[in-house]
């Protein structure tokens, strides 16, 4: 653009902007992690103030300090000097009050900003209650005005500006107050955001300065990195306020982007004063605040006079004796270990950690509640001692030293897995009552837009319609996540757009929305929201308060708190935190566990079972493993029928092998034609390795094993090993390890190694690294592999009835849960009213499960408790009973209805139809009144209700007034001809039990059809495992989930999970495959797949697809009842589960 | 009642008493300028008192959009180009610039289809006069956009 004012190109305007020769660092500057308020991420505006050769640069998001950690690593990196601030929203007498900045002058004044963040967003008493627009008051400001510099912030949004539009007198008053508290560390902050009129208002800030002697500071606002991003901006303050465009306090500029120095002091250039005094606080405030380099550990709870290394001693020697009574483990092992692990333990000053999640496991146990370790905790001898871990560490070679060692000084990190459904209420919120004095939270998350997510909220600032918005989002490709990593991003809509997923999908007319692309475009992978970490606990300690480490924020759950930095910020300051994580495969088990013991009537505990039982293995050997935990995926019921587990160490290398870095590093195929003898294997140097590699047939599966390697053949302490595995992992790729593989070559050759062997060893390692896993892991998720097995081997009923009560969980579906417990022998009992419980429930001495009343769509808790306690004084008699008696509402009746269980109450084969036609003129429970029902006219409604009894609860109160023979004889007396109400078919009785409950009850939906696919020339599932290498057939069956794993090769390929009645089947589909059918995968969920058949020494079965049909329109447009496909994690599409809570 | 095409053309375009046009041109225009200049009823519009409020002070007297030229003499000062007049009695106007007094930007609803990117400046003209003008990002052209005074 040509300036008038100056006249030189705009290339000269870029070199001449160069530079910052004026020393200027830009000290309001809100980034993505503002959520509504701002763009950019702390390390793109690292890079850029680098860039611009600004030495110092501040980060002041509103009223969250969550970015301040990233901007410091990012900092460190560019070579810029961190300043800690942040943009406070005020309140003056309870009114909003624009926001003031605070910057931290001093590590104290950080612990002041991180007090009074704590203090105003967790305030009870606040005006505001809503979370999301905190306000802090003038007195709380000045409470913790401790070593902070205020700036009054920008014009016009900032207090004083503000005030200063409106109310002279109290923009004076506030000065007065503000210049009290923070003396010379006030400065009158001077923003221009060249909109009109700006000049004048920013003269009229700096006049204000003028009279009242008040140094004044330039700065900029910054709310994105460039003006172009103002679009992104504007786009993302209407999303936070859930508003079109513009969102509120909308301003037309684009300007509030990062200025060099050189443009801002050319905006300036009439108040040098301003820049100097920005200088100056830059200089004073620059890299005063270091946090990381120092741990702070929470402090336990302890007796007095008792240390926490004597209190986890003590615990961790009584543990001890009781767990090796009686082994053949050698006691001076033993012993020796655990006293290393003791001292350094001790060392690094981690005992209160240990202790606090003992705390925490004897809490569980003493309620009762099943509690297991997971991670590479299992790795240390003092936890398995005081109970926080199972697998066993000598028999399964685990070493302490993958977890925790002198040379380590990040935080231990100890995750505990619980019943999901009592975690909350029963461990985690009493142990944070316990802790409150030290503080006590849970970590935060950062939530960034998927492709998906950007153009929804971008199309909803746009203002189109919810239906528009759905239209829109509806098959953008989901991000598959692997742990922190995007597995294959789709990041441009250029990419999306060609994916078989979206065809014929409305974006396809990129012309028309091209704006709408433009911006989602832009805001994907943006920070989005803060969320609350699923079981992260962080304590503080006697030192310090847990708000003077981190600022807490509620969480959105009633009297939650958390931190506002997620789990790598918590790191980053040496705050550890301790994991306690809800696990449905225990609510699950406990379950099945109770109902199994209430059967039998001997106590069945799935925790404590027979080890190494022959049917649990048969049963996994078999892949029949739907619901089994960690083995139920498609992958690993193909792995199991391949690997054929006998004991617990090949459930552990199941486990492991079947993870992204195995399959990709074909690890898989090798392990498993070794571990059935079809090839022989050698290990290197066997004289040295045979030990560590012969459980696992020669091939390096675990992290552990890469550790003993380097011990073994270099001579590394399992410390120096653990740092070598560490630089391996840590992305740094395989080229960074220079200097590891010179001293590894250099210390094995003197250990006696040949050089040609040690370099092979070495690269052996390199190519393990990305892929490795931990087998102390591995071992304790194998223990309640284990678990579910063995229940489902022994407890079937039990043990599906414990699955179906936990959804949402597992791979599977409750639909095909339900198909497969029919497939394992047991009755699947139609609902009903009268004997259906809360859940699913086991009759017939455990070979039959009856559907729950929670599986009913729109039945709320109320209603259903309601249910199960009325029943109790006197079954229901009939739909107005069942209305008149409880709270239901009638779109709850109405699906309790379809979902058949009423059909009981009637004999007659029209019983559903006319229950509906009677649930049509039930009254509106508004009118909760019995005459309301009795002077309805509806035939023959109150005959069972006049015999069932005499009189009739008036609903809302525990009233009953006697039934008013009179109304019933005349209701009576109208009569009623059964005949008109038509039987229902069993299609559409089944259809509506779908509609209703989600489930197949009767049938599996392709049943009915088998004759029609039969002359398709359509085999079942199992009969295809049978056919011979390259039969071209056709399968046929319902979508359950389509996955697509990182494979060798780097190319694409899908695997699609189907079922028909005969169970399930999963399917290969190749990339060219993909691209021409892949629509039809998206689009419908029954599918006629065609393809060849494969029989393979090395792979086994699969099914190449090669052609993909609607099953539907080949079945003359029947509807075939089934979930749609959706995007989901951990899978690329799945049917759709209905609801959180019945799955 | 009938008339020719010719009475038609004939017939006056001014009633009786007001056939004198109220300037006769430029320089009566600048006679009548000077005199309300002159007057202490009449305030430019940039040299009102500003209130408290900041409202209604330095607003635009008059807004249009009118494409102008912005270009360069040979002794670097700037010229503001405007066409003026109608039909066979148009010309071309250009003033130089004597100062610039301010500059902001304005995007307002890049969103909506009537939305505007624009940098605009407040420019004193060799005439005295205050004009805003616009540079038009989507069009590439300068436009005049307000007279301030």
């Amino acid at each position: 653009m040509p300036n008038p004012a100056h006249g030189y190109s705009s290339g000269r305007a870029r070199d001449y902007a160069r530079g910052n020769a004026h020393g200027y660092a830009h000290l309001h500057v809100r980034s993505g992690f503002s959520y509504g308020y701002g763009v950019a991420y702390p390390a793109e505006l690292a890079r850029r103030a680098a860039e611009l050769g600004m030495d110092a640069l501040a980060i002041t998001d509103r009223d969250t300090l969550a970015g301040v950690p990233r901007l410091m690593m990012a900092c460190a990196e560019e070579g810029v000097s961190p300043i800690v601030g942040a943009e406070i929203s005020m309140e003056i007498n309870g009114e909003p009050a624009g926001h003031l900045v605070l910057l931290a002058q001093s590590l104290a004044g950080y612990r002041s900003l991180c007090r009074l963040i704590t203090d105003y967003r967790c305030s009870s008493s606040s005006a505001y209650e809503d979370r999301r627009e905190p306000l802090c008051s003038v007195e709380t400001l000045l409470e913790h005005s401790r070593e902070l510099v205020c700036l009054t912030g920008a014009i016009p949004q900032g207090t004083l500006p503000h005030l200063l539009g409106c109310k002279r007198r109290k923009a004076e008053d506030l000065a007065g107050l503000l210049l009290e508290a923070f003396e010379d560390r006030l400065y009158i902050e001077l923003t221009d955001d060249r909109t009109s009129g700006s000049r004048r208002r920013v003269a009229r800030v700096a006049g204000f300065a003028r009279e009242h002697s008040l140094p004044v500071l330039a700065t900029n606002e910054v709310a994105y990195l460039r003006a172009e991003d103002h679009r992104l901006h504007d786009v993302v303050v209407a999303a936070a306020a859930l508003s079109p465009l513009p969102g509120p306090g909308y301003r037309p500029t684009d300007q509030l982007y990062f200025k060099t120095g050189r443009q801002m002091s050319r905006l300036f250039a009439d108040c040098p004063e301003a820049l100097r005094n920005t200088a100056a606080v830059a200089e004073r405030c620059a890299g005063a605040v270091k946090l990381d380099g120092q741990l702070h550990m929470p402090s336990a709870r302890l007796p007095e006079g008792v240390s926490a290394g004597r209190r986890l001693v003590e615990l961790a020697v009584k543990g001890v004796r009781e767990k090796y009574r009686g082994t053949t483990e050698a006691p001076s092992r033993v012993k020796a270990r655990l006293r290393r692990e003791l001292s350094c333990i001790q060392e690094l000053g981690f005992a209160s950690y240990f202790l606090i999640a003992y705390e925490a496991a004897e809490l569980a146990r003493s309620k009762g509640i099943p509690v297991t370790g997971r991670g590479s905790a299992a790795n240390s001898l003092v936890c398995y001692a005081i109970g926080l871990t199972q697998p066993e560490p000598f028999s399964n070679r685990l070493l302490f030293e993958r977890f925790m060692h002198e040379g380590r000084r990040d935080v231990p990190d100890i995750d505990l897995d619980f019943c999901s459904l009592r975690r909350d209420e029963e461990i985690r919120n009493p142990l944070m009552d316990r802790y409150k004095e030290f503080g006590a939270a849970v970590a935060a998350t950062a939530v960034t837009n998927s492709l998906k997510g950007a153009i929804r909220t971008t199309a909803r600032a746009l203002g189109y319609s919810p239906k528009e918005i759905d239209a829109f989002s509806k098959n953008v490709p989901a991000r598959i996540r692997d742990r922190d990593t995007v597995v294959d991003p789709i990041e441009t809509w250029q990419k999306a757009l060609k994916e078989p997923a979206m065809r014929n999908h409305p974006l396809q007319d990129v012309r028309k929305h091209r704006l709408l692309l433009e911006i989602s475009h832009g805001l994907n992978g943006r920070l989005r929201d803060a969320g609350t970490h699923l079981g992260g606990m962080v304590l503080g300690n006697h030192q310090y308060q847990l708000s003077e480490l981190a600022p807490l924020e509620p969480s959105g759950k009633e009297g939650l708190l958390r931190t506002q930095y997620d789990k790598d910020d918590l790191e980053y300051i040496g705050a550890p935190k301790l994991d306690l994580l809800g696990l449905r495969m225990h609510t699950a088990l406990s379950t099945a566990g109770e109902l199994a013991s209430e059967r039998t009537g001997e106590r069945i505990d799935p925790y404590d079972l027979p080890a190494d039982d022959k049917d649990t293995y048969a049963l996994i050997r078999s892949g029949n493993n739907a619901g089994m935990f960690q083995l139920e995926s498609p992958g690993q019921l193909h792995l199991s029928r391949r690997l054929k587990p006998r004991r617990f160490q090949d459930l552990v290398a199941e486990i492991s092998l079947f993870r992204p870095g195995p399959v990709k590093g074909n690890l898989v195929i090798p392990y498993v034609r070794r571990r059935n003898g079809l090839e022989p294997y050698s290990v290197p140097l066997p004289h040295i390795l045979d030990e560590v590699l012969r459980p696992t047939y020669g091939i390096m599966v675990y992290q552990e094993q890469v550790l003993e390697v380097c011990h073994l053949v270099a001579g590394f302490s399992l410390a120096e090993a653990d740092e070598v595995r560490r630089a391996m992992t840590n992305l740094r790729g395989p080229g960074a390890l220079g200097g590891i593989k010179k001293e590894f070559i250099r210390r094995a050759v003197k250990n006696g190694v040949s050089s040609k062997d040690t370099k092979e060893i070495f690269g052996w390692i390199e190519g393990f690294a990305s892929y490795g896993f931990s087998a102390a892991h591995a071992a304790s998720f194998a223990e309640i592999s284990y678990a579910s097995a063995y229940m489902k081997a022994h407890y079937p009923a039990e043990f599906f009835a414990g699955l179906l009560n936990a959804q949402p969980m597992g791979f599977y579906s409750p639909r095909v849960l339900v198909n497969e417990a029919r497939r394992e022998g047991l009755e699947i009992l139609p609902p009903n009213i009268n004997l259906s419980g809360e859940g699913f429930t086991v009759e017939e001495e455990g070979r039959a499960l009856r559907v729950g009343l929670k599986y009913a769509k729109h039945l709320t808790d109320k209603a259903l408790v309601s249910i199960m306690e009325t029943r109790e004084e006197r079954k229901f008699g009939s739909t107005a009973d069942l209305y008149a008696r409880t709270e239901i509402e009638r779109d709850g009746l109405e699906n309790l209805i379809k979902g058949g269980f009423l059909d009981s109450l009637y004999q007659e084969p029209g019983a559903r139809s006319r229950a509906m036609s009677e649930t049509q003129r039930l009254p509106k429970k508004l009118k909760r009144r019995k005459k309301d029902i009795g002077a309805m006219e509806i035939p023959g409604l109150y005959k069972e209700l006049a015999g069932a009894a005499d009189t009739v609860q008036v609903l809302g109160t525990s009233r009953t007034e006697p039934v008013e023979r009179e109304d019933w004889e005349t209701v009576l007396k109208a009569g009623t001809d059964l005949g008109e109400y038509l039987p229902t078919s069993t299609d559409r009785a089944e259809q509506m039990e779908w509609e209703a409950l989600g489930l197949n009850v009767r049938r599996h939906p392709l049943v009915q059809y088998r004759k029609a696919l039969q002359d398709l020339g359509v085999v079942d599932s199992q009969a295809v495992w049978n056919l011979p290498h390259g039969t071209r057939t056709r399968v046929a069956g319902l979508l359950e989930c389509m996955q697509r794993p990182p494979t060798k090769s780097g190319r694409p390929v899908y695997f699609l999970m189907i079922e028909d009645e005969q169970g399930l089947l999963q399917t290969t589909i190749f990339r060219p495959t993909y691209e021409r059918y892949g629509h039809i995968l998206h689009q419908k969920s029954a599918y006629l797949l065609e393809g060849r058949v494969e029989q393979n020494d090395r792979r086994g079965f699969s099914f190449l697809v090669q052609r993909i049909e609607d099953l539907g329109s080949l079945l003359f447009g029947k509807e075939v009842p089934a979930a749609p496909a959706v995007p989901a994690s951990g899978a690329f599409i799945r049917a759709g589960r209905r609801s959180r809570r019945a799955g | 009642m009938e008339a020719t095409v010719t009475e038609i053309h004939d017939y006056p375009h001014r009633p009786a008493g007001f056939e004198e046009p109220l300037f006769w041109g430029l320089e009566d225009k600048r006679e009548a300028m000077e005199h309300y200049l002159a007057t202490t009823w009449v305030q430019r519009a940039s040299e009102m008192a500003t209130r408290p409020t900041g409202r209604g002070s330095g607003e635009a007297a008059h807004a249009r959009s009118e494409r102008v030229r912005i270009g360069r003499r040979e002794d670097d000062t700037l010229v503001l180009e405007r066409a003026c007049g109608r039909r066979r009695r148009r010309k071309c106007v250009r003033r130089s610039v004597q100062k610039v007094l301010g500059s902001w930007r304005e995007v307002r609803g890049w969103w909506e289809s009537g939305g505007c990117d624009l940098a605009l400046y407040r420019l004193l003209l060799s005439d005295g006069a205050v004009v805003d003008v616009a540079w038009v990002r989507d069009e590439k052209v300068w436009k005049l956009v307000g007279v301030v005074d």
